[in-house]
């Protein structure tokens, strides 16, 4: 008798508690719910309000797609390059390069049809050194700038602290001045002034300023059609000097690479083991494939990611000739936002994929407010601007993205509140500043200079790529020798 | 859970279907070759379209 009240109460204890989770996963469907709701409220509203708003709209949305995508890929630089140097597993950076393919393949008739709104990056040795920058900084942060956003949204509190840090940093650097003017060559100072640029835009008092206009503005922007004699708007151009040159035989090249180095071993060991054929052609071809669709996961994410990137510049380019201008600027200045536009009149409106210079236009927003003026600069003040954050139109796809992140969480039980411990913000406020540093040196961050570029056939995409691959190994290399130094600390202390 | 997940992608999809019916026909009526991946003939800036302008935009797109 004991004993059958004694199972009856734990089997009511089981059930009180799957029907508790299930409660739990319940109320977090319900939130990610709510939060399509407000998105869909967000577009209606504003559109019954102004038609303009659907321009905003369209980043909304796709933001949303692209934090879904982000999510469900788990698509992440910083764990792809730790991954590849500290435990030599290449499957996320397979999954990243797929991705980065797939987009070229969609991009490249958009490209083709003059429908794209890419427009090419200066190409220099500037690109890998900011790429350098970029990778130390990604790995000590834990995760780069995309995947910061897509974190945040799981709850990640350290991976806002990254894009707090980053977006710091990034609006101080663009308007450090004074005695960073020291460290300008000549050079560039004189160049910068030949530029002839308005009188509000102090151009020989910031480094950055004079790093733009005296050197980056200087070096030759080109896709790969372009070298080779094309133009990009054509069939060949797109297609043979973008996605072939550019993209597939590079990339195909890389993972090639990457299977001989970090795959083929494994994968002919496991041959061997199993008492199979492990050499031939054959055998390698078969290897490489099976690296490739290792991450199923990465790749199904990228190949969407691919085409919602395409199918972005598409609608944006159409909204655009619809309402007649080239920038979002005069769309703001027609519905009566006209604070923190640029002195050209323009903001910050890509037309694709982007994620760093919203972030420091929040920034650069707050700053202005706390009265530091920081409109004269050419970053902000001559060409993106510092909108209120509510309208501005880049800032609705990064806050849809961390929504669309946190939606997907929400559903798959990912969500979970993870609060900083000191050290955890301090690595992150470090790979913050380090990350900041390196996508306003490169004009981009691992998306605006890598994964855009790259995909879009831009020379400067593989070099920001190179140096984003060299400062991610001295990132794992400072972060082994720190490791080992904490333990070896450790052990002294306990007298072994 | 699975179609609660359907309504997502739904109402995303419902979104951008809108989305792209109103920003696509526009190039149509246009022509593409008219847009020329540069934003469209009827262009309007707030400044005007002068030769120093036309090179401002230029640096513009160096520099994002």
């Amino acid at each position: 008798m004991q004993q059958q009240v004694a199972s009856e109460a734990t089997a009511d204890v089981a059930l009180a508690k799957m029907t508790l989770e299930e409660q739990e996963k319940r109320k977090k469907q319900l939130w990610a719910l709510g939060l399509v709701g407000f998105f869909s409220f967000i577009s209606i509203g504003t559109y019954i309000y102004n038609e303009y708003y659907i321009y905003l709209s369209v980043y909304l949305w796709f933001g949303m797609i692209y934090g879904m995508c982000l999510q469900y890929g788990k698509f992440c630089f910083s764990s792809a390059f730790r991954d590849l140097f500290a435990i030599r597993v290449p499957r996320m950076l397979v999954g990243i390069v797929i991705a980065t393919l797939l987009f070229g393949v969609v991009s490249a008739p958009i490209t083709a049809a003059g429908l794209s709104t890419f427009h090419a990056a200066p190409v220099s040795s500037h690109a890998v050194i900011a790429g350098i920058f970029f990778g130390v900084g990604m790995v000590i942060a834990g995760g780069c700038a995309s995947s910061s956003l897509y974190k945040t949204g799981e709850g990640n509190m350290n991976a806002l602290i990254v894009i707090l840090s980053l977006s710091l940093t990034q609006a101080l650097f663009a308007d450090v001045g004074g005695w960073a003017n020291n460290f300008v060559p000549d050079s560039w100072t004189q160049s910068a002034l030949e530029k002839g640029l308005p009188a509000s835009i102090t151009v020989t008092d910031g480094w950055v300023d004079q790093y733009l206009a005296g050197y980056v503005w200087n070096q030759p922007a080109v896709t790969y059609a372009e070298i080779l004699g094309m133009t990009n708007d054509s069939v060949s151009g797109a297609f043979m000097g973008n996605l072939l040159v550019g993209i597939i035989i590079p990339a195909g090249l890389l993972l090639a690479l990457v299977y001989a180095i970090y795959w083929r071993k494994g994968y002919l060991n496991k041959l061997k083991k199993a008492g199979k054929d492990a050499s031939g052609i054959r055998v390698e071809l078969a290897g490489y494939w099976s690296m490739i669709i290792a991450n199923k996961r990465t790749a199904i994410a990228g190949l969407i990611l691919g085409i919602a990137c395409a199918l972005h510049m598409l609608v944006m380019q159409g909204l655009r000739v619809k309402f007649g201008f080239k920038n979002a600027g005069v769309l703001l200045d027609r519905i009566g936002w006209d604070f923190g536009l640029s002195v050209q009149g323009t903001v910050f409106d890509p037309g694709y994929w982007y994620v760093t210079t919203q972030e420091a236009q929040w920034v650069g927003w707050s700053l202005q407010k706390m009265g530091i003026e920081n409109m004269d600069n050419i970053y902000f003040g001559f060409v993106n601007g510092i909108p209120n954050p509510a309208i501005n139109p880049a800032d609705w796809m990064s806050f849809a993205l961390i929504g669309g992140a946190a939606i997907i969480a929400l559903f798959h039980d990912e969500f979970k509140f993870k609060k900083p411990t000191w050290e955890t913000a301090m690595w992150s406020v470090i790979g913050g500043f380090f990350m900041g540093i390196g996508a306003r040196l490169g004009l981009g961050c691992n998306v605006g200079a890598f994964f855009v570029r790259v995909a879009n056939g831009d020379a400067s995409g593989w070099l920001f790529g190179l140096g984003m691959a060299g400062g991610a190994y001295l990132g794992v290399k400072f972060f082994n020798w720190w490791t080992e130094r904490q333990l070896a600390k450790e052990m002294e202390s306990c007298g072994l | 859970m699975k179609s609660d997940l359907w309504i997502v992608f739904a109402v995303t999809a419902a979104f951008l279907g809108f989305l792209m019916g109103y920003g696509v026909p526009p190039m149509q009526e246009v022509g593409i070759a008219a847009v020329g991946g540069h934003g469209g003939a009827a262009v309007e800036n707030t400044a005007e379209s002068d030769a120093v302008m036309e090179q401002y935009r230029e640096l513009e797109k160096l520099t994002e």
